[in-house]
């Protein structure tokens, strides 16, 4: 890729997250056109000026209603749009955030809305992300469900073993991350889990998927976010600072699943973080916070190790020091609380967050210094990372 | 675990045998571990594909494996909601073949309980009978 490419052509300019329920009062479909009215007022414009769709539909929830393009123009009488796209997976919401770059940076439309959605799984599913066929599983389930394998988590649970076995990262070192982003959450109006944890409470939590911890694992929510991308020229007459996409990148893992990899510490080859870093025109120590993508805890090592940040030798010293913390870590990450803390939103909560620290509007969480940052989502079968700065 | 039938727990899953994996589940049935091999590039290639990832032969069809592997990693479940797996804690297996660096498959490993797994550990294929001609490619530690 040119290190032209994406560079600073566009910005996102508006921003709406309807925050996370557990128990929502009204309809999914009712927060999806929240956030995405929020986010065109936010900006400054109206409806009428939104001409791209970029929607993601990777909810684990098995019969939750999914949005489609259709359903924003119908629902928001958008009339006039002319470009829509997004990942299938491709990094969850930064995926949609690179889609709407991409199209803005290419002229292919002026003022995209980018949606992430998500639903909670009601009580009678069981477990969320489960095999839930019937008596004959086939395509790769018929290699996993029959050991009961079928689990998300328990892929996870898996990739955590081995890195622990290589690494020797342990699980109080995880579990400081767990509990600074615990205080950051505390300090977040959105989140939904924002009482304090100890290390101890952390350590004492019950298995799901040894050695996967309740603690170790997202909060399901419904909510949705929104985004509003255009052009870095038109962003600097709109309402808000524009937040600067210096480059933002999807990409796809050898497998779509979890389970056959060869390398259970790599979570995408180191190569495509040198691409990444070169496009943008910044390097990992340029970075003033991380939002990294956190569905189970244990992602963010994986991503601070690609990205560049921390060698394996060095990571379970790193986060055990409390080097994430948002008060006083040398990468200050998740600093929303994360998907552990504020709630499940496959990265969309980490975009809104860095906008607002880069904005410097986030108010008892906001950094001292947050020009630029490293936003991220997905695990190995796709992912999605983009720097914003102002 | 097998507790099939109306109003009682779900039974556990069957694979489904289709055109590409068929090899695969008529080995299991004769206690053989039979992955799906390039006919041209030599590669082993699991779970079966279309093709060669590698060389993109279509030429590519079962062989038996030896059967030997190591646990390459696994993780414990203590969760129920998997059909037909509500005794709790269980471990699945990952098991990475001599025949190839990289080369994967998942299983349990019969012989050890949770807590016995070793990351490492050498590993023998062996065969679980579900019956109505289901059989399941297993693991047990590997005979010195």
């Amino acid at each position: 890729m040119s290190p032209a490419g994406l560079r600073d052509r566009a910005a996102i300019a508006g921003i709406g997250h309807t925050g996370c329920f557990k128990q929502a009062d009204v309809a999914g479909p009712v927060l999806w056109l929240r956030a995405c009215r929020e986010a065109v007022a936010d900006a400054g414009l109206r409806l009428a000026d939104v001409d791209g769709i970029a929607c993601v539909n990777t909810d684990p929830v098995a019969d939750a209603v999914k949005p489609t393009p259709y359903f924003f123009v119908e629902a928001l009488g958008l009339p006039d749009v002319r470009w829509h796209g997004g990942p299938l997976g491709g990094g969850f919401a930064v995926g949609a955030l690179g889609a709407a770059a991409t199209a803005i940076a290419t002229g292919q439309c002026r003022h995209v809305l980018a949606i992430h959605t998500m639903s909670r799984p009601v009580r009678s599913q069981g477990i969320p992300h489960n095999y839930l066929g019937a008596d004959v599983a086939a395509g790769l389930q018929a290699f996993l469900a029959p050991y009961g394998f079928g689990v998300f988590i328990q892929y996870i649970a898996a990739w955590y073993q081995r890195l622990r076995s290589v690494y020797g990262i342990r699980r109080e070192q995880i579990g400081r991350m767990v509990v600074d982003q615990r205080v950051s959450a505390s300090l977040n109006p959105r989140a939904v889990m924002r009482a304090p944890i100890t290390l101890d409470d952390y350590l004492a939590a019950r298995w799901l998927a040894e050695p996967l911890c309740l603690l170790d694992a997202d909060m399901p929510v419904a909510g949705a976010v929104a985004y509003l991308v255009t052009s870095a020229q038109r962003a600097r007459d709109l309402r808000q600072p524009p937040v600067y996409v210096a480059h933002a990148a999807s990409w796809l893992g050898p497998r779509g699943d979890f389970v056959f990899h060869h390398d259970y510490t790599q979570m995408f080859p180191a190569r495509r973080a040198q691409e990444f870093w070169s496009a943008a025109g910044f390097g990992p120590g340029d970075m003033d916070f991380a939002q990294l993508h956190d569905g189970f805890s244990v992602y963010v090592p994986y991503w601070l190790e690609a990205m560049g940040f921390v060698d394996w030798r060095d990571m379970g010293d790193f986060i055990g020091g409390g080097g994430l913390a948002r008060d006083g870590g040398r990468l200050p990450t998740n600093t929303h609380g994360g998907n552990l803390s504020e709630g499940r939103f496959q990265g969309g909560g980490h975009v809104i967050e860095a906008v607002l620290q880069i904005r410097g509007q986030a108010g008892p969480r906001q950094l001292a210094r947050a020009a630029a940052g490293l936003v991220t989502a997905g695990g190995a079968p796709s992912l999605g990372a983009a720097v914003l700065h102002r | 675990m097998n507790a099939d039938g109306p109003g009682t727990r779900p039974p556990r899953p069957r694979p489904a045998v289709e055109p590409h994996t068929r090899e695969y589940w008529e080995g299991a049935g004769r206690r053989e571990l039979v992955l799906q091999r390039c006919g041209d590039c030599r590669r082993w290639i699991h779970p079966p594909q279309f093709a060669c990832p590698d060389c993109g032969s279509e030429a590519v069809r079962g062989e038996r494996a030896r059967g030997h592997g190591t646990l390459y990693s696994f993780s414990v479940m203590h969760m129920t909601g998997s059909p037909g797996f509500d005794t709790l804690p269980y471990a699945v297996a990952i098991v990475e073949l001599d025949e190839q660096p990289g080369l994967i498959t998942v299983g349990h490993v019969l012989d050890c309980a949770p807590g016995e797994l070793r990351i490492g550990m050498r590993l023998e294929v062996d065969f679980e009978d579900l019956g109505d001609g289901v059989v399941l490619p297993q693991w047990r530690r590997a005979t010195p």
